[in-house]
C-alpha cells in the first residue's frame, strides 16, 4: 500500500476537527473588516510574519490593540513619533548589604522558607494577579506607538491544571502631555474588553503543569524540560519572573527559586528599589545579551519574606534595531496578587 | 473595493475554514480564532506574494511559522495532543492486511512521533496534501518530502508494532483489538 494510503487509513480517525468546524460568523465578518482597514503598505515588507498577538481584538475600527499594551492608532493616518513609549526607569539604591548577591539571595532564601504556609480553604484555586507591559508587542511593521498600555493579568488554576487566564488593558500612561492629546486628537482608544481563556484540566499553561518543585536543583530540571539546548543562565532568571506571574508559590517554592537564582553565575545585586506597584525591594540582575542585545535582567525581592515582586528587562547599551532611546525598560511584570481563592463562576 | 480588497476577500471566504481547521488541529480552541486573524493578516499585507494557482500551502506555511514564531515568554501555544475520547476501541482495518490497530493504539503511537513527524503526517492526512503540496508547507523539494514520509510512517508503524517486509507492507498480523 502506498505510504500516503496507509497514513491517511491510520491517522484520518484521529483529525481532532472531523466533527467541529469554524463557528462564530460574526467573528469571521469581524477578522475580515479589520483586515481591510490595516494599511497594508505601512512597512511590513521583509518581515514574515507580524510579532503581534490579539491582532484583531480591538473594539472599534481603525484601532488595532496589541498584546502588553502599546497601541497602534490610526495607522494611515497618525503622525508616528519617532521613538517608542517605555516604561518610566525605577530608581535603584545603594544594595541593603555588602554581600555577594548569591550570599544574600541564600539569606533571603532561608527567610522565605521560615514563613508561614498561605491559607487554603476548602475548595480554593491558585488565585494571580499581576500587570505586565512587554515593547516587542508594541512595535511592528515600523509602527511604533506613544503611549504605554500596561495589561492586568488575572488566572485561576486548580491542582489539576484546568483553569482561567483574564487580560485586560489598564490605562494608557503618557510620556508627556503632548502624547496623550495627540492619543486623544486621533481618537486612540484602549480595548476595553476582557480577554477570557478557559482552560480545561491538564491545559494551563504549557511548561508550568503540576507541582512547583521545592528543591532548586529540581525546579532547574523542570524549567529546563522539553528543551534541548543547555539554556543560558539567564533564560533561569526569565523562566522565573515567568514562573511567578502564573504560579503560586508557597514558602519552600519562593526558597527553592531564591536558591536557583543565587547559582546563577553573573547574579550581582543591583540594589534596593521601590517597585512600580509601590513596594519596597532588593534587585538582582543578570546582564546578558543572550537574545541579542545586551540587556539587563533583574527580579526585585521583598527581603521579609522572600516574595518576588517584579521583573525587568532594560536595554542600557544599545537599542540596535529598536526604535527606543537607552536606557530603556522593554518589559516588566509587577506581581499583585497571589492567593488561594474560590475559581470564579 | 479596490482589487487588492476584492482579491483578498475572495481568499479569505474561500480558505478561512480550511485555514481555520490546520490551526485548530494543533492548538487548543480558544487561542485559534486569533492565529488564524493573524495568518490572514500577513496573507493582505503580502498579498502580491500569494500564489494564484494554490494558495493553501501558501497560507499552511505562514499558519505553522504564525505558530512557531511565540515570542519568549510572551505567550506559548498550548499544543494540541491527539486524543481519542468515545471511539478508543474504534478498529482500523488496514486494506490488505490482516493487522488491525485501535483508534487509541493509533493515537498512541503518533504522540510517541517527533513534532516533525506529526507534521509530516497531519499534513498528510489531515490536511489531505499532496506529496509536492506538502513539500511546499514545509519548505523542503518533493524528494526530500518523500524520504521524510518514509521515515515519519516507519517509525509510526514500528510504535504500532507493526511488522513489515522490504517492501514495506504489513507482513503478519500484530495488535489485535484493543478496548477501553
Amino acid at each position: 500500500m502506498k505510504a500516503i494510503d496507509e497514513v491517511r487509513q491510520l491517522l484520518g480517525g484521529l483529525d481532532p476537527t472531523r466533527n467541529t468546524g469554524p463557528a462564530e460568523d460574526a467573528r469571521h465578518e469581524r477578522d475580515l473588516a479589520r483586515i481591510l482597514s490595516v494599511d497594508r503598505t505601512a512597512g511590513a515588507a521583509g518581515r514574515a510574519t507580524p510579532r503581534r498577538r490579539f491582532v484583531l481584538a480591538a473594539a472599534a475600527a481603525g484601532v488595532v490593540a496589541v498584546a502588553g499594551g502599546a497601541v497602534a492608532i490610526g495607522i494611515d493616518r497618525q503622525p508616528q513619533p519617532a521613538y517608542a513609549a517605555t516604561p518610566a526607569l525605577l530608581d535603584y539604591g545603594p544594595p541593603a548589604s555588602a554581600e555577594p548577591a548569591s550570599v544574600r539571595l541564600r539569606r533571603l532564601a532561608a527567610v522565605a522558607a521560615a514563613q508561614p504556609m498561605p491559607p487554603r480553604p476548602a475548595g480554593t484555586v491558585e488565585h494571580l494577579e499581576s500587570a505586565n507591559w512587554f515593547l516587542n508587542s508594541s512595535i511592528s511593521g515600523g509602527r511604533t506607538a506613544s503611549a504605554v498600555v500596561p495589561q492586568q493579568w488575572e488566572s485561576w488554576r486548580s491542582d489539576d491544571d484546568a483553569g482561567r487566564m483574564v487580560r485586560k488593558d489598564l490605562p494608557p500612561i503618557f510620556r508627556s502631555d503632548v502624547d496623550r492629546r495627540q492619543w486623544q486628537k486621533w481618537g486612540g482608544r484602549v480595548d476595553s474588553s476582557r480577554e477570557v481563556r478557559d482552560y480545561a484540566a491538564g491545559e494551563f499553561y504549557r511548561g508550568f503543569r503540576g507541582e512547583v518543585p521545592t528543591d532548586a536543583g529540581v525546579l532547574r530540571d523542570w524549567l529546563r524540560a522539553g528543551t534541548s539546548a543547555p539554556p543560558a543562565p539567564v533564560q533561569y532568571l526569565e523562566d522565573v519572573a515567568q514562573l511567578a506571574g502564573i504560579r503560586l508559590l508557597n514558602p519552600a517554592q519562593r526558597a527553592a527559586v531564591l536558591t536557583l537564582l543565587a547559582d546563577l553565575p553573573g547574579i550581582t545585586a543591583a540594589g534596593t528599589v521601590t517597585d512600580r506597584a509601590g513596594r519596597a525591594g532588593e534587585a538582582f540582575s543578570i546582564t546578558s545579551d543572550a537574545h541579542g542585545l545586551p540587556a539587563q535582567y533583574t527580579v526585585i525581592v521583598d527581603p521579609r519574606t522572600g516574595t518576588l515582586l517584579g521583573y525587568e528587562e532594560m536595554l542600557t547599551t544599545t537599542a540596535g534595531k529598536l526604535n527606543v532611546t537607552i536606557p530603556a525598560v522593554i518589559t516588566y511584570r509587577s506581581y499583585l496578587k497571589a492567593e488561594y481563592a474560590s475559581m470564579p463562576r | 473595493m479596490d482589487a487588492a480588497k476584492e482579491q483578498f476577500t475572495e481568499l479569505y471566504e474561500r480558505h478561512h475554514a480550511e485555514v481555520w481547521r490546520y490551526v485548530a488541529r494543533r492548538i487548543v480552541a480558544s487561542d485559534v480564532g486569533d492565529v488564524v486573524a493573524e495568518v490572514f493578516l500577513v496573507a493582505w499585507r503580502r498579498l502580491a506574494d500569494v500564489p494564484a494557482g494554490s494558495p493553501l500551502p501558501w497560507l499552511y506555511g505562514v499558519a505553522r511559522l504564525v505558530l512557531a514564531n511565540e515570542a519568549r515568554g510572551r505567550r506559548r501555544w498550548q499544543e494540541l495532543t491527539v486524543r481519542v475520547a468515545a471511539e478508543a476501541g474504534h478498529v482500523i482495518v488496514m486494506d490488505h492486511a490482516d493487522a488491525v490497530v485501535s483508534q487509541r493504539d493509533a493515537a498512541v503511537a503518533f504522540n510517541r512521533l517527533s513534532p516533525g513527524d506529526r507534521e509530516i503526517l497531519r499534513l498528510v492526512a489531515w490536511e489531505w496534501l499532496t506529496p509536492v503540496e506538502a513539500a511546499a508547507v514545509l519548505g523542503q523539494s518533493r524528494a526530500t518530502f518523500a524520504m521524510r514520509l518514509m521515515r515519519a510512517r516507519r517509525r509510526l508503524r514500528r510504535h504500532l508494532g507493526m511488522a513489515s517486509d522490504a517492501a514495506g507492507r504489513p507482513a503478519t498480523p500484530s495488535m489485535s483489538n484493543r478496548n477501553g
